[in-house]
């Protein structure tokens, strides 16, 4: 619940924060268009900063700011340090649900997580995949994982002994190696790549019309009207059989049928132990309907 | 504004927690989320290699992404709820109907 309201707080900081700024931005680069570093805007601080001299950070378009040492433009460092933020928060979440008792405990703080990441997309250009994910993740799939442990109702706290000692053993392997592997990559790739900046996008990047088009039309790369139409039908189709799998594999008569061929199979004293009296009477009521 | 290199880190920082969920808890709930989360991790380091090359088709990849993790998570959901009135557990270790 910390976790929900952390994000929910800087998300309203971010959005405070980028619209105020983008609007200096525009007006400071119509105020003055000869120091905005429109073509330069793809090299990074480490490669050479555009050579712009300034005193205020008015001077410099939108993503720069004014150096107060060299008195030149630098890239804002804040989007960073959101980034780093969602981040973080992104990353405790997600802990919490890996090493969280409780599945309830579990889902909450990986509703925390999922938002943090909605807030990363933003501060990436991607505000329609933003609202996807607080719409699909954060809201219909947890609510979906709360549905079913509420229906389960099972307090079950699960022991970290050493029963599976090379599964756990695997695991840890696993994450010492991705880590190693990112530390080798981080110190030996040179410093330039960190600092290289993308060029700013497009305006409208990454929203509804962009994707949509991209989606549906194909014209960014003149393939026709094939690009992600297939893909897309199919990915309908997908849904749809997931649907009706949901509901047959969930079904209760699908239980009380597997129930009663156990009971057939097994020696008629095991009866009673695998057959619920509740769940299977609303079961023959609701199959006597359909 | 972001240099590309952070989010991939964090992006493979995600997964490798999902990794971690998968291969150490018992609880198949919390295995199901770890697999959310490792498809969040992809989409992530997806949407910043689109915004790296200003490229809007990962963006869209990362929608179709979306929706079949939505089909994943409800149909997995299905499989447990059906074991569950079975086995009355949600311990992976206690369910091998699949394995005798």
């Amino acid at each position: 619940l910390a976790v929900t309201v952390a994000v929910v707080g800087l998300g309203t900081a971010a959005i405070t924060l980028i619209h105020p700024s983008e609007a200096a931005g525009a007006t400071a680069a119509a105020a003055v268009p000869a120091a905005a570093p429109t073509t330069g805007q793809m090299v990074g601080s480490a490669i050479g900063a555009p050579a712009v001299s300034c005193r205020a950070d008015a001077d410099c378009a939108s993503p720069f700011v004014c150096d107060a040492g060299t008195h030149t433009c630098r890239p804002s460092r804040a989007p960073l340090w959101m980034f780093w933020i969602f981040g973080a928060l992104a990353l405790a979440g997600t802990l919490g649900m890996v090493l969280s008792q409780k599945p309830v405990a579990g889902v909450l703080s990986l509703v925390g997580a999922f938002a943090a990441q909605a807030g990363i997309y933003v501060l990436l250009d991607a505000s329609f995949l933003a609202a996807i994910q607080v719409l699909v993740y954060a809201g219909a799939i947890m609510v979906l994982f709360v549905f079913v442990i509420m229906l389960l109702n099972r307090e079950e706290r699960e022991d970290w002994d050493l029963r599976q000692v090379g599964t756990k053993a695997l695991g840890v392997f696993a994450i010492a190696y991705i880590v190693a592997y990112l530390a080798f990559y981080l110190a030996s790739s040179p410093r330039a790549a960190y600092t290289v900046l993308p060029g700013a996008p497009p305006d409208g990047f990454g929203g509804v019309e962009s994707v949509g088009q991209v989606l549906f039309s194909g014209q960014t790369t003149g393939g026709g009207m094939t690009d992600y139409l297939v893909p897309f039908e199919l990915l309908s189709l997908v849904l749809l059989v997931a649907i009706v799998g949901a509901l047959v594999v969930a079904r209760p008569g699908a239980a009380r049928r597997a129930a009663r061929a156990t009971a057939q199979s097994a020696p008629p004293g095991s009866q009673a132990t695998s057959s619920d009296t509740a769940g299977a009477a609303t079961a023959v009521a609701k199959e006597s309907h359909g | 504004m972001i240099p590309l290199p952070h989010v991939i880190v964090l992006s493979a920082l995600l997964f490798m927690l999902g990794v971690f969920g998968v291969l150490l808890r018992r609880n198949v709930l919390v295995l199901l989320m770890s697999v959310e989360v490792q498809l969040n991790a992809a989409n992530l380091a997806l949407i910043a290699f689109s915004r790296a090359r200003q490229d809007v088709h990962g963006q869209a990849l990362a929608f179709l992404v979306i929706a079949v993790a939505a089909a994943e998570a409800a149909v997995g959901l299905a499989i447990i709820v059906a074991v569950f009135r079975q086995k009355k557990t949600t311990d992976v270790d206690e369910i091998t109907l699949l394995k005798h």
